[in-house]
């Protein structure tokens, strides 16, 4: 029989030049859980990447940072370059702007779940991983995947719309935009938005029936307390393009509402540890690491009072009808992501209803005037800031970027420690770990795409290893 | 993630290529992809499309659908003992746990299990030495791109040979 001893192990979750992310899951002597991290080492190299860069290119520089969610950093970028002018940009603008961010909502959530998620939900977490993806969906249920496809299709065709190409559009400029929107445009949306609707809500359908057949197991997925931040409108309605920080408790007390997001520092510090290059935010108020919060879809949902658009406000009033808010379990995030689509096509309507859509008046110009300027915006993943300094001829001297997978660090660990306390044993890696870490991941989506790519790295291995350094046993993805 | 940017050189051939140079251009020798398919570019090449893109997502399952073969060119790390690898992709859909990205075998098997066929996939790996911030390629790694670009014109007037024999060949 083997001695216990202190253990840890390790898990390779990404393809990443030289384990760019990775989760360590610590035992003690007898094999009990007793921390988790997950490491995540990018972004700081890519702020002092753009220093000495001119701030008006500072939107397609950023946006480059990731290849799945540009358009949420072109548009933070974008609205930090805004306030480096002064200025406030024409209505027809920011109604573009936010047309744009919709189109993203829809086709950034609607790949996480169809793609990501749903093969978890509707095969089984203890479904073989081979089959337990999107291949296997599609064979199992066609009409589902088929319906993701159409949905993403949407979203990325608003993007392609309003901005001129799908992926890197240079279409957020500091002042405004630099493209309106013609009527051809406006109409081919406004026809596409039904069935895009139609699809949105028969996810809801599939993951309410979930919901209710798997109650406890919802209710406790990778659950654990915490604090939550979002921006919400002035009278605490959801709200994703503009808006104020708006900070709650694991009870649901507000914190702080209505924060101006330049002010960000005043509210929340980063805390660094040596094991990740990624920072981690807290809430000053409530220490670290007391102050852990959450952001993205379950946060947003958490801290707002309403949503603007009557469906997406219904599905709002239901989620809250089954239990006191806030939800803490992390699978909540699923079902808040899928009420966030039929927000975003509710808003893309109205948006697209608006007799300023098509307007010309769409940039203001002017010069650098202030020295230092934040954007913040609610990216699908939670909120995203940038934040600028610079100089008197607009060159960058300084980059502060916290991105949603940054704010979700520490929660992200807790999420992974809630199910490793379950399925890891002494000295033992229960078959189920790997798939409900995978999954506990998975309703964070954090983005990771933000490294290289290069071929020839293994998916994913994890490694629980001795005091002394043996392996002891190894799970791993090929 | 959907194209990036598309140039199309089809003339009508029956024979439909695809190249997708791919990775990320502000990780130096990441962007090798994008290095071949520029390069390309400037041959004007008939009867091939070319496209660039961050990275391979769902969405480019529909676009490489519509071609018989594609050739994908993507950086491979320093570990890979040749400067260039050729190596013949089929349809072989992997887990990637919470990555959004897809690799080529993922994305020939969704285009089969989507829409019910699937070109027939080369992927070109350049080895490269530095990923760091920044937009250059190393020196051997820009030297290994040039030659893919000389093996890749002179694969083309096979490929229709190749592929209706009922396979592509992989070589170093």
């Amino acid at each position: 029989m083997m001695t216990p001893q202190a253990q840890t192990i390790t898990i390779n979750p990404v393809t990443r030049i030289e384990g760019h992310a990775k989760i360590t899951i610590h035992l003690d002597n007898v094999g009990n859980v007793t921390d988790t991290r997950f490491h995540v080492v990018e972004f700081r190299g890519f702020e002092k990447f753009c220093e000495g860069r001119f701030f008006a290119e500072m939107p397609q520089i950023t946006a480059r940072i990731c290849g799945i969610c540009p358009v949420s950093h072109m548009l933070a970028s974008a609205k930090a370059c805004d306030a480096i002018l002064g200025v406030e940009i024409p209505r027809p603008a920011k109604l573009l702007r936010e047309l744009l961010h919709m189109g993203q909502l829809t086709q950034s959530h609607a790949l996480s779940f169809f793609h990501l998620s749903a093969p978890d939900l509707l095969l089984g977490y203890d479904a073989d991983p081979a089959l337990r993806n999107v291949i296997g969906l599609i064979r199992q249920l066609p009409d589902v995947a088929k319906r993701g496809i159409r949905l993403r299709k949407f979203g990325q065709e608003v993007i392609k719309l309003t901005g001129g190409r799908k992926i890197h559009a240079d279409f957020p400029v500091p002042g405004g935009v630099n493209k309106a929107l013609t009527t051809a445009e406006r109409d081919e949306m406004l026809t596409g938005l039904p069935e895009a609707l139609e699809h949105a809500r028969f996810a809801l359908d599939l993951l309410k029936k979930y919901q209710w057949d798997h109650l406890q197991e919802v209710e406790e997925f990778a659950r654990f307390d915490s604090s939550f931040m979002g921006l919400v409108q002035a009278d605490g309605s959801l709200e994703h393009y503009d808006g104020a920080l708006r900070f709650c408790d694991a009870k649901g007390n507000l914190l702080e509402d209505q924060v101006n997001p330049a002010d960000y520092l005043d509210v929340i510090a980063e805390a660094t540890e040596a094991w990740s290059y990624l920072k981690f935010p807290f809430i000053k108020r409530l220490g670290y690491p007391q102050g852990m919060y959450r952001v993205g879809p379950l946060a947003r949902l958490n801290v707002c009072d309403q949503i603007s658009t009557p469906q997406a406000d219904d599905e709002l009033q239901e989620w809250r009808s089954l239990s006191i808010p806030p939800r803490h379990s992390s699978f909540y995030y699923h079902w808040a992501r899928l009420i966030e689509i039929v927000y975003a096509l509710e808003r893309t309507q109205q948006i697209l209803d608006d007799p300023e859509i098509c307007s010309t008046d769409i940039m203001v110009g002017g010069n650098p005037t202030n020295h230092e300027a934040v954007g913040v915006i609610e990216a699908p993943r939670g909120t995203l800031f940038h934040h600028y300094w610079v100089d008197e001829h607009g060159r960058v001297e300084k980059v502060n970027l916290i991105v949603a997978t940054g704010h979700n660090n520490l929660a992200m660990n807790h999420a992974v420690q809630a199910v490793a306390e379950k399925y890891v044993k002494v000295n033992t890696l229960q078959e189920g770990m790997l798939n409900r870490v995978e999954a506990a991941i998975r309703c964070y989506d954090p983005c990771l795409s933000c490294s290289t790519h290069a071929i020839g790295q293994m998916p994913i291995r994890v490694e629980l290893v001795d005091a002394a350094g043996r392996v002891l046993q190894t799970l791993a993805r090929e | 993630m959907p194209p990036a940017a598309c140039s199309k050189r089809w003339r009508g051939s029956e024979m439909k290529t695809l190249v997708i140079g791919f990775g990320n251009r502000s990780r130096n020798d990441d962007g090798v992809g994008w290095f071949v398919v520029e390069q390309l570019e400037n041959l004007a090449l008939p009867d091939v499309e070319l496209l660039t893109a961050h990275q391979l997502e769902v969405d480019h399952a529909e676009v490489i659908s519509r071609f018989d073969v594609v050739i994908f060119v993507d950086a491979a790390t320093s570990e890979t003992p040749q400067p260039v690898t050729r190596t013949v992709v089929k349809p072989n859909y992997q887990s990637h746990a919470v990555a959004h990205y897809l690799a080529p075998g993922d994305l020939l098997q969704l285009s089969e299990s989507f829409f019910g066929r699937a070109p027939q996939g080369i992927l070109f790996g350049i080895r490269g030495f530095d990923f760091n911030f920044g937009t250059a390629l190393s020196p051997e790694t820009e030297r290994a791109a040039r030659d893919v670009v000389r093996q890749i014109h002179s694969l083309l007037p096979t490929l229709a040979h190749e592929a209706g024999s009922g396979g592509l060949t992989a070589n170093a």
